[in-house]
């Protein structure tokens, strides 16, 4: 049984690990994501637009229009330098709590 | 069945604000992308609807967060402005003996007329304040929870606040009755109702204010 709940707190690094490889739209994401995650994992489309219009107001991502001949115009998505500090901060923060709560089960285990 | 998918998204949108525009359109062209990647794989049509559409999400969360963080200043403002046209028109039911008094040597009549051009002027604000709230609330038709916790503070519920605003309409006339036969003033004692509406509006907006404080320190 996958925890979609403990990983939608990490939407937000996750969308910018992506952006991290290079500028990207929303589907291209969120297939990036189930590729990266085997399968398991994909994010609903409210869930990443909320986040990028949250990434978007903190100035950590910048959007722009593409220019397909083909089809719907798809909005690109391009990670800034706030963006880059902010993705370093939340996989920092996701070592460190990683390991705490690791510590912590591993002891429950023992007893 | 793409089709149908079309006119799903565009139904989800349909009370979304038109700044959600770029949103919903984003969302189309991802959910058509995504319909058609599962057809391409070999689903039914009806299979890939369905996948498609579950992959959407919660978009009235999305709405209603968009729309909260337009409302809030809105509604501050607004909130402001009520309270201050109040305080003001009680200040002007309060005043308005004045120009009897001052007057009362020079021309009775002058100082009367304008107690009464002040009341009416507190009155209107009154009124337009009420008007102007009843407005607001009819514009925000589908309210967030923040709202609806609001307005649930707002009817009198208490037992104590329905209690004392009993209390106050009895000792209002009590009052009035007194000071009228003591004084014979039958001309101006009147206005005691008019300052017993405004105290009765204090007593609301205060339980108001103390209860839904009292919520959202629960919540938080």
């Amino acid at each position: 049984m996958l925890a979609a709940d403990l990983i939608r707190g990490h939407t937000d690094a996750l969308i910018l690990s992506v952006l991290m490889q290079r500028d990207s739209y929303g589907y291209d994401i969120n297939k990036a994501i189930l590729a990266g995650s085997e399968g398991e994992y994909e994010l609903k489309e409210a869930t990443l637009y909320t986040a990028f219009k949250r990434l978007e107001e903190a100035g950590a991502v910048i959007s722009y229009w593409g220019d397909e001949n083909t089809g719907a115009r798809r909005k690109y998505y391009q990670i800034t330098e706030q963006g880059r500090a902010l993705y370093q901060k939340l996989y920092e923060e996701w070592l460190h709590t990683k390991r705490i709560i690791d510590k912590l089960l591993y002891k429950e285990t023992k007893v | 069945m793409r089709e149908r998918l079309i006119s799903y998204i565009d139904y989800l949108f349909k009370d979304a604000p038109e700044d959600a525009r770029d949103i919903q359109s984003e969302i189309k062209s991802n959910t058509l992308d995504k319909y058609d990647d599962f057809i391409a794989s070999g689903k039914s049509e009806e299979e890939a609807f369905n996948a498609a559409a579950a992959g959407i999400g919660d978009v009235g969360a999305l709405l209603n967060e968009m729309k909260m963080k337009k409302a809030d200043p809105r509604e501050q403002k607004s909130t402001v402005m009520r309270s201050l046209l109040l305080a003001l028109s009680v200040a002007l039911y309060i005043l308005s003996p004045i120009p009897v008094i001052i007057l009362e040597s020079v021309n009775e009549n002058l100082g009367i007329c304008l107690m009464f051009t002040l009341v009416a002027v507190a009155t209107a604000l009154i009124i337009y304040r009420s008007t102007a709230y009843k407005r607001y609330e009819m514009k925000s038709d589908s309210e967030t929870e923040h709202m609806k916790a609001k307005k649930a503070g707002e009817a009198p519920s208490s037992p104590l606040q329905s209690a004392i605003l009993s209390l106050l309409w009895t000792i209002t006339v009590i009052v009035y009755l007194i000071i009228s036969f003591l004084f014979s003033s039958w001309g101006i004692s009147w206005v005691i109702f008019i300052i017993a509406s405004a105290i009765h509006h204090i007593i609301n907006a205060s339980f108001y204010l103390w209860t839904y404080s009292d919520k959202s320190k629960k919540q938080d």
